[in-house]
């Protein structure tokens, strides 16, 4: 079935045809669902409400860009609206607000980046607390900016750059803990895990 | 053993290449389209149809134009409708007007006929106390007595009323008629 004639039966409400687009998209939805999300239960969670929000607004599609990208923006405001309502969201505020005009960047050796799978990569930003991990899966990994991301979270620009700073801090930490956890083979990784 | 100096990898391009990597177990697929499903159901609310969505508009459009119009038609005079089908004019309704105020006055005067004859029924049916009129005594005091011939002469005579005595008898003083 093509994609105009699965929109044209969702608007509908055809069941078949809503169907068929929710296990088209459940992987790449699901994929993003669990980026902003602490655990599985929550994505899936998160995953059904944006569905929902799809299908009810399927009339407000404008098929000028692509479907997948229109269901990807909205599943990524219901992970934020979905943490809003928990009121999960930690206050934690930086104790001086100075302007971090870039924060730093974290860089790691190429040996080490082969040594996590996607799975540990998951589970590492999963460990974060909630305002790191939205923050940072939404500049590092989707690739908004700073402005869309404060009106997004309804937060300020630094406190936005402080989250995204205090997050890769972390999961530098973290990944170095991994590493010295895992039993080393060579001496290429014992030295970089020291 | 040479390292080969390799550029570090940026934490960010590390994140992101590997969760668009990341598996999805399907296992759960079913499972959720039909937990999903039920929520649909039991919300038919919100997802809604444009047909339908349309009807819903169209009917508070209905109740909203319908309420004045309703309000102003039975605020009107009965008979006034029919009239004002005929001429279609503010003429009627002056008219209606006109013969509306003319029942008023009679109505007016029959509100304060009933009520002057009110009054006076009030009126009757207030109970009087009956005033008593005093015979006005004829005594002549003691003191003042004309003998009996004398007496009877004077009452052959009309007599004056006397005054009351208003100052105090004195036996010296003597009332001539």
């Amino acid at each position: 079935m093509s994609e105009e004639r699965l929109i044209e039966g969702c608007i509908k409400q055809d069941k078949r045809c809503q169907e068929s687009l929710y296990k088209q998209y459940y992987a790449d939805m699901l994929r993003v669902c669990l980026r902003y999300a602490k655990s599985q239960e929550e994505a899936f969670d998160i995953l059904n409400r944006g569905f929902l929000k799809v299908f009810t607004h399927m009339t407000t599609y404008k098929q000028s860009g692509a479907l997948g990208a229109w269901m990807r923006r909205i599943m990524v405001n219901t992970a934020i609206d979905f943490y809003r309502e928990k009121s999960v969201r930690e206050k934690v505020l930086p104790l001086c607000l100075e302007v971090y005009a870039a924060p730093q960047q974290a860089y790691i050796q190429p040996e080490i980046y082969s040594k996590f799978s996607s799975k540990d990569i998951l589970l590492l930003l999963q460990s974060l607390p909630t305002n790191y991990r939205l923050v940072f899966t939404l500049h590092a990994v989707e690739g908004f900016s700073y402005k869309e991301i404060s009106g997004m979270m309804d937060i300020k620009e630094n406190t936005c750059r402080w989250y995204l700073m205090e997050a890769r801090k972390l999961l530098q930490e973290r990944m170095k803990q991994l590493l010295l956890l895992t039993p080393q083979t060579n001496a290429y990784d014992q030295a970089a895990a020291s | 053993m040479h390292m080969t100096k390799q550029p570090l990898h940026n934490i960010d391009t590390l994140f992101q290449q590997k969760l668009e990597e990341l598996p999805v177990d399907l296992a759960q697929q079913q499972a959720q389209w039909q937990s999903l499903s039920k929520t649909m159901k039991a919300q038919p609310g919100q997802v809604q149809t444009p047909l339908h969505q349309l009807g819903i508009k169209w009917l508070l459009i209905t109740i909203i134009v319908s309420v004045p119009a309703a309000f102003y038609y039975f605020k009107q005079p009965p008979g006034f409708h029919t009239a004002q089908s005929a001429t279609s004019t503010n003429v009627t309704q002056s008219l209606f007007l006109l013969r509306n105020a003319a029942r008023t006055i009679p109505s007016a005067k029959e509100k304060v006929q009933p009520q002057a004859r009110v009054e006076l029924a009030d009126k009757a049916a207030i109970p009087r106390t009956p005033v008593t009129i005093l015979p006005v005594d004829n005594k002549i005091p003691e003191t003042n007595r004309l003998p009996e011939k004398i007496q009877d002469s004077a009452q052959a005579t009309p007599v004056k009323k006397e005054k009351p005595v208003t100052k105090k008898i004195d036996s010296t003083y003597i009332y001539w008629q």
